[in-house]
């Protein structure tokens, strides 16, 4: 009796339940990026000029070819999933390998661009970007922290990656037990959807 | 004890294919109106694009379409806290 309740134990699954929990965490984030896309529109209100000639600066070419890196990983993503559903294991690993690879070329853009940035005198608390005025000063702070943090969370999504590369190898993750890649998939396209509403805010303002 | 994998019937490789092919296409809308148009128009538009684009991939891509009622009516509660911040915050700067 012991070993068959200890066996039950040890395979029980909550797929609704590991789902909800993702979604429960998902809502906080974007309530967070919620708050900074207010104080963004709050600003922008304030300093419709001076946002305008600052976002000037932004290369939109290098924040056009971030935005299709990240939705042609969205895609690999979810065929990873798709192909492990129909047992299709090597296919679903290559799709996260090249999912990985996505986020990392999404960051490596990020590292050029930002240097560029940098290289100009276009840093937080920099002294030429305090001798341009308040609205600048705020239209880069805004860019710095809100890119930042999407930076950051890109970054994330790789090293859970890296954990579910391994544990789709080792048979954690299977065709019948797909909740930890979906959930992954989940977090991943989150960053995806923020990006949607970063690129036109602060890369294609005219 | 084995349960059932998922809840819902997932979109094939196909859906997806397409899905990213229409968020290809917005984003490069998105391009031309704000190279075209100037002032707010060009800032609405590109919201509503946006807002469609995170539609496709709420509802294709993170499956929300597929899921059971329960997540779809969920997801209004972040929906509806973002609007009354959105809501609050203009008050207090519109009527300072």
């Amino acid at each position: 009796m012991e070993e068959i309740l200890h066996k039950t134990a040890e395979h029980h699954r909550d797929y609704t339940g590991a789902k909800m929990g993702m979604w429960l965490f998902l809502f906080t984030e974007m309530l967070l990026f919620g708050g900074m896309f207010i104080l963004y529109s709050v600003y922008r209100f304030e300093f419709i000029a001076e946002f305008h000639a600052a976002a000037k600066e932004l290369d939109t070419t290098i924040g056009a070819v971030n935005t299709l890196i990240l939705l042609t990983s969205s895609l690999t993503m979810a065929l990873s999933i798709a192909a492990l559903q129909k047992g299709n294991k090597n296919l679903s690993l290559f799709f996260q390998v090249v999912t990985m690879l996505l986020g990392i070329a999404f960051l490596g853009n990020k590292y050029l661009e930002w240097g560029t940035k940098i290289h100009h005198g276009i840093y937080p608390n920099s002294e030429y970007l305090l001798s341009l005025g308040k609205g600048q000063v705020m239209f880069y702070g805004l860019y710095f922290v809100m890119t930042g943090l999407h930076a950051l969370h890109v970054l994330i999504g790789i090293v859970i990656f890296v954990f579910i590369f391994f544990f789709t190898l080792s048979g954690d993750v299977t065709s019948d037990n797909t909740v930890k890649l979906e959930n992954s998939g989940l977090y991943w396209h989150l960053v995806d959807m923020i990006w949607v509403y970063l690129f036109p805010l602060f890369y294609l303002i005219t | 004890m084995e349960q059932r994998n998922t809840g819902h019937t997932a979109p094939g490789f196909k859906t997806y294919i397409i899905a990213w092919i229409a968020l290809v296409i917005l984003t490069a809308v998105t391009i031309a109106v704000t190279k075209i148009d100037t002032g707010a128009i060009s800032i609405l538009v590109a919201l509503l694009i946006a807002s469609v684009k995170s539609g496709l991939i709420l509802y294709i891509f993170m499956h929300l379409g597929y899921e059971r009622r329960f997540f779809k009516l969920a997801f209004l509660l972040p929906v509806l806290v973002f609007a009354l911040s959105i809501w609050f915050t203009f008050l207090d700067v519109w009527y300072r």
